[in-house]
């Protein structure tokens, strides 16, 4: 086993200060500051399915809407 | 093939990646920034504006910058290994690799959100239903500013030290005992 030796004082403040960082990300991901940061986050569901879901359900609503709306209007359909 | 025209091809072989390293780093470094204006645009931007913007900040991310982190990345360990300064023999080399890995690992797994946004306001700038995502909040941008914010820091440092090369060579001392 062999050991470092002679590490520069920049390298020393360099790993101090990313130590300080990677406890505020933490902190932040563990008080719900940072928003969600599991793995939900980043994988488990295909690219933009949930955004992009919702865009095309609520698209599916309107033209729906609109369809029965032609139907309805259409020439031997509704009241007689 | 004599000596000198080894030499003088192992010359050629280490400007050469030096070359390549230095164009993907740096165009990195200007692509994350051109991100980060986009992002900021959209962050003071509303409706159809918003979405163009979040739009672009997905094509850039994934036709520039994720493409130059990569090519970075791998250039940067030949570049070294061809080089005169190794991987492993200098503090400065191997923290340009590990900021440089993990830079990209922060990347990789801003990827998927960043296309998650840009191809839902793509939809959004197409669809009538979608406007109502278009002039929605701003959820995913305060992310994509912080994340786009310590990207271009993280970067600056790895060009800095690149440039400056602090000193400091490992040495190892075998444990005693």
């Amino acid at each position: 086993m062999a050991r470092l030796v002679g590490v520069p004082r920049w390298i020393r403040v360099l790993v101090l200060v990313a130590a300080v960082l990677v406890l505020l990300a933490v902190l932040a991901m563990v008080t719900g500051v940072g928003g969600e940061h599991g793995p939900g986050r980043h994988v488990g569901q295909p690219i933009g399915a949930s955004a992009i879901g919702t865009v095309f359900l609520a698209d599916l609503a309107v033209s729906s809407a609109a369809s029965r709306s032609e139907v309805l209007t259409a020439p031997g359909w509704g009241v007689r | 093939m004599t000596r000198a025209a080894r030499a003088g091809k192992g010359r050629h072989v280490r400007r050469f990646a030096l070359t390549v390293h230095l164009v993907c780093s740096l165009g990195w470094v200007g692509a994350v920034a051109a991100f980060l204006a986009l992002a900021g645009g959209a962050a003071v931007s509303e409706g159809g504006l918003r979405s163009a913007m979040l739009v672009a900040a997905m094509v850039v991310t994934q036709t520039v910058i994720l493409p130059l982190a990569l090519a970075s990345l791998v250039s940067g360990v030949v570049s070294s290994l061809v080089g005169p300064w190794g991987l492993w023999r200098h503090y400065w080399v191997v923290t340009k690799l590990v900021l440089t890995v993990v830079a990209t690992g922060v990347l990789l797994l801003q990827v998927r959100p960043i296309t998650a946004l840009g191809t839902a306001h793509a939809h959004a700038l197409s669809s009538p239903a979608g406007q109502t995502l278009a002039a929605g909040g701003h959820a995913g941008l305060a992310s994509l500013l912080l994340h786009g914010g310590g990207g271009v820091l993280v970067l600056i440092g790895i060009t800095i030290l690149g440039i400056w090369k602090p000193r400091g060579e490992i040495r190892r001392r075998p444990a005693t005992g």
